[in-house]
């Protein structure tokens, strides 16, 4: 029993990079028609970012860019010319939802700003996702999650206390900010079911990640305490670490340990066969084990030196938290997220298979997952342009001879 | 409760531990009644450090400040054959419960999915955990570290010679928690048309792996990712780099938007020296990216040195204000109290002061979007442990003051 909760819901995506194709790639992963509009002349950097399926680049072979853009049709259409300006309205008046992520202030010079559409379709909802929001002196602060992981703490808070800063993988923010455009935007599709009202909802990806930094804000606002970088260690659990494993193949190999209650030390120290270091007195509560971290960090990591992550996560487990640190390449093989269908491959025209990341969540009823392999550039202008928006055929020429809408990128 | 707020008709009942606590936070904020159900005597979470002052008390604990604003709170002893009835009571007219118990946990209460929904057929059940309900880890004890390592963000942070390194501010639950709330919206959604009710199961290993950008496409094209450090210039590729600035540092990005013609720009406008092998190149040539390098061997280390000296000179206001006039990719690299004192987000009013259950009152990170027909609502702060069990249990409950008492003297509530 499964049920597309979102068939029948229009979905305009006028995005790029990650938060806004990822907002709508989950309303498409529900069952949503999403059309995806693209213009060669602002082409998705993401498009031209590897990896490129079988390593041989080309705009529609971006593994990079599909990730974001699966259970999507694919448009091409140039919105700074009039004929493309009067598509974007015909795609304002078909959808219930737009989403866009250009910096603030492009919506508005292409003539397509939330009043603008709004005018076309009263109850419209549109979404807009920005570095620092539409308003305020930084509203023009451009940029992506790798800068705004910076801006919002999160690279002050990663790496050793005695080095530079270092940072969580990647542009980091681009995948807090989406989950809140999310629930918001269901939110308030819930509204307007009940309500017929539309509305405009300005998201700040900076706000947004700041929820993440909650408790710590908090800690410095009242407390005046800067928490910082501390590698993997923890204020209240020791040990606490990622500590090293047998090297397999030349790579290195590590596992990771959480202790955070004093059963789980008693746990620990039995399942590690109870060596006499482990019975020290200054290692017998939190507070001696945090005073002498050092040394017990040298203890733990002689004992999982000589093992592999799984042999330690399965001496360890269930009672104690371990687990192996898992590369990008073992992700693949992971029993747990194999074992829920976390991968899925899609054919694509042009690339063929290719694997692409479900839904974090099973749903009893209401089923998310990519339902076609994300769209080659412009693959879906004709179709579009004649089922889904009316022209007719002589209209649709016209349109590809002045440049408006577009069959196909660039070829790089 | 404003009818003015998207999720207003909604009442959940919110059982989580801390893992999942932001989730009904959020769906407080879009304005769904969210009714925190604790043990007597509070949620155990609320006793975990930091504290308000130091001070470790149930309405001091920041982590459940944060995460609690907004709920109301009733206390019951789920163990307890006369917990688990009155509990029924309350889902048999709530529009979705929300949990992250250890799997079997709810069943093992007799508050299963199957139970729930004989109950009330159009409940949503969201579950929070490490692995999901089933599967090889399911019953695997875990922690925000072990779902960086396990979920894979782990490895790709830190330095070569030292081992990976997590977010030293736990992260992964909190995926978990917001993503846990975007579905039950999906859910309450589909429960109001349809009446059909039922269970969303969230792996907070899986939202960990959803954050690790391109790094899963590059492993099914074969690629092993490595970590590398953010702090040292690279000599050979000046394309991403942490430089110190006057008065901190800052991250920078040459290859992007203006790249590095916007920025000989802004060092000609300034009268910075400019080496004579970065000013011999044309425009087009330095817009070529890293076939330039390739190209003119020696020229990436000149850069990385110019760069150094023209950041070094210059403070984290001009160098943040003067990028962002001429589109260059410049971030400051803040800390905690650099993000407090921000005037972008003062501005935009996201720090709003709460008034707390002690007298105080603290600035608290608040509008995370901004939703002009129905805007997020200015909560209260998080409750005190019990504190609407009148309300929730004689008005809504409608159990009657004997009934109450007697709940009590059992240690139900």
């Amino acid at each position: 029993m499964s049920v597309d909760v979102f068939a029948g819901l229009k979905v305009w995506d006028a995005s790029w990079a990650a938060v806004g194709p990822l907002t709508a790639r989950a309303l498409g992963d529900y069952g949503a028609t999403v059309i995806h509009t693209e213009s060669s002349r602002s082409i998705d950097v993401l498009r031209r970012a590897p990896p490129f399926k079988d390593g041989k680049p080309g705009i529609n072979r971006s593994r990079f860019w599909s990730e974001y853009n699966p259970s999507k049709l694919g448009v091409g259409v140039n919105f700074a010319s009039p004929e493309g300006h009067a598509v974007g309205l015909r795609l304002a008046a078909w959808a219930d939802v737009v989403i866009e992520s250009f910096s603030p202030g492009v919506m508005e010079r292409l003539g397509l700003s939330y009043p603008a559409l709004r005018a076309v379709n009263p109850s419209l909802i549109m979404v807009s996702t920005s570095m620092n929001g539409q308003t305020g002196p930084r509203r023009k602060f451009s940029g992506f999650g790798n800068l705004l992981a910076a801006m919002a703490g999160f690279v002050d808070l990663t790496g050793w206390p005695d080095r530079p800063a270092n940072t969580p993988y990647g542009a980091y923010t681009d995948f807090i900010a989406p989950r809140f455009c999310s629930v918001a935007l269901i939110a308030a599709l819930d509204h307007r079911r009940r309500t017929g009202e539309g509305q405009y909802i300005d998201v700040s990806q900076y706000e947004a990640s700041l929820q993440f930094l909650a408790p710590d804000l908090l800690d410095a606002e009242i407390n005046g305490h800067a928490r910082s970088r501390d590698g993997n260690r923890d204020p209240n659990a020791a040990p606490h670490g990622i500590f090293p494993c047998r090297d397999e193949d030349g790579l290195d190999r590590w596992v990771a340990i959480a202790v955070e209650t004093e059963a789980q030390w008693a746990a620990f120290v039995r399942r590690i066969g109870a060596p006499a270091w482990a019975g020290e007195a200054r290692f017998s509560t939190l507070e001696a084990r945090k005073a002498n971290e050092d040394a017990l960090e040298a203890n733990v990591a002689a004992w999982t030196s000589d093992q592999t992550p799984t042999e330690v996560m399965e001496r360890l487990q269930p009672e104690v938290p371990a687990a192996p640190v898992r590369t990008n390449l073992d992700l693949l093989d992971d029993p747990q997220l194999r074992h829920r269908g976390y991968l899925q491959t899609l054919d694509h025209e042009e690339v063929g298979a290719a694997v692409y990341e479900t839904s974090p969540i099973i749903a009893s009823v209401t089923q998310s997952h990519p339902r076609k392999a994300a769209p080659a550039f412009g693959a879906d202008t004709r179709a579009v342009l004649a089922d889904v928006l009316g022209y007719d055929p002589a209209e649709i020429e016209a349109l590809i001879a002045s440049g408006a809408v577009e069959l196909s990128g660039p070829p790089r | 409760m404003s009818t003015r707020a998207a999720l207003s008709p909604y009442r959940i009942l919110d059982l989580t531990t801390e893992r999942g606590w932001l989730a009904g936070k959020i769906l407080a904020d879009l304005g769904a009644q969210v009714t925190k159900v604790e043990p007597p005597g509070g949620d155990p979470g609320r006793l975990k450090p930091p504290f308000a002052g130091g001070q470790a008390a149930p309405d001091t604990g920041l982590r459940w400040l944060a995460y609690n604003r907004g709920k109301r709170s009733i206390t019951l002893d789920l163990a307890q054959a006369g917990g688990r009835e009155l509990f029924l009571k309350l889902a048999a007219r709530a529009d979705a419960v929300l949990e992250s118990f250890n799997p079997g946990q709810m069943e093992a209460w007799g508050l299963g999915p199957a139970e729930l929904h004989a109950i009330n057929s159009r409940l949503v059940l969201t579950r929070i955990t490490p692995f999901g309900q089933t599967g090889p880890y399911a019953d695997y004890a875990a922690s925000d570290l072990i779902l960086s390592a396990i979920g894979g963000a782990a490895w790709l942070s830190g330095e070569l010679d030292r081992a990976p390194v997590r977010v030293t501010a736990p992260q992964y639950f909190l995926h978990a928690s917001a993503e846990a709330a975007a579905h039950t919206a999906v859910g309450l959604t589909h429960a109001a048309v349809t009446g059909q009710g039922q269970q969303m199961d969230v792996s907070a290993q899986s939202t960990t792996v959803r954050t690790l950008m391109n790094a899963v496409a590059f492993a099914a094209e074969g690629t092993l990712l490595r970590r590398e450090p953010l702090g040292n210039p690279e000599r050979d590729i000046p394309a991403r780099s942490l430089f110190a600035c006057a008065d901190g540092y800052v991250i920078a990005f040459f290859t992007f938007g203006p790249g590095l013609v916007g920025f000989r720009s802004w060092a000609r406008a300034q009268g910075d020296p400019i080496p004579e092998n970065f000013e011999a190149f044309s425009d087009e040539e330095l817009a070529r990216g890293q076939a330039l390098y390739a190209d003119h061997p020696g020229l990436a280390a000149t850069l990385t040195t110019f760069f150094e000296g023209f950041i070094g000179r210059r403070t984290r206001r001009e160098l943040l204000d003067e990028a962002m006039r001429r589109h260059l990719l410049i971030s400051v690299i803040n800390n905690l109290p650099d993000v407090l004192e921000d005037d972008q987000l003062a501005d935009r009013g996201y720090f709003q002061p709460v008034a707390d259950r002690r007298g105080g009152v603290a600035r608290y990170p608040t509008r995370w979007a901004h939703l002009t027909a129905t805007p997020l609502l200015d909560t209260a702060a998080a409750p005190t442990v019990g504190e609407h069990n009148e309300d929730v249990w004689l008005d809504e409950a409608e159990l009657g003051r004997t009934a109450l008492d007697r709940a009590v003297a059992e240690g139900v509530v």
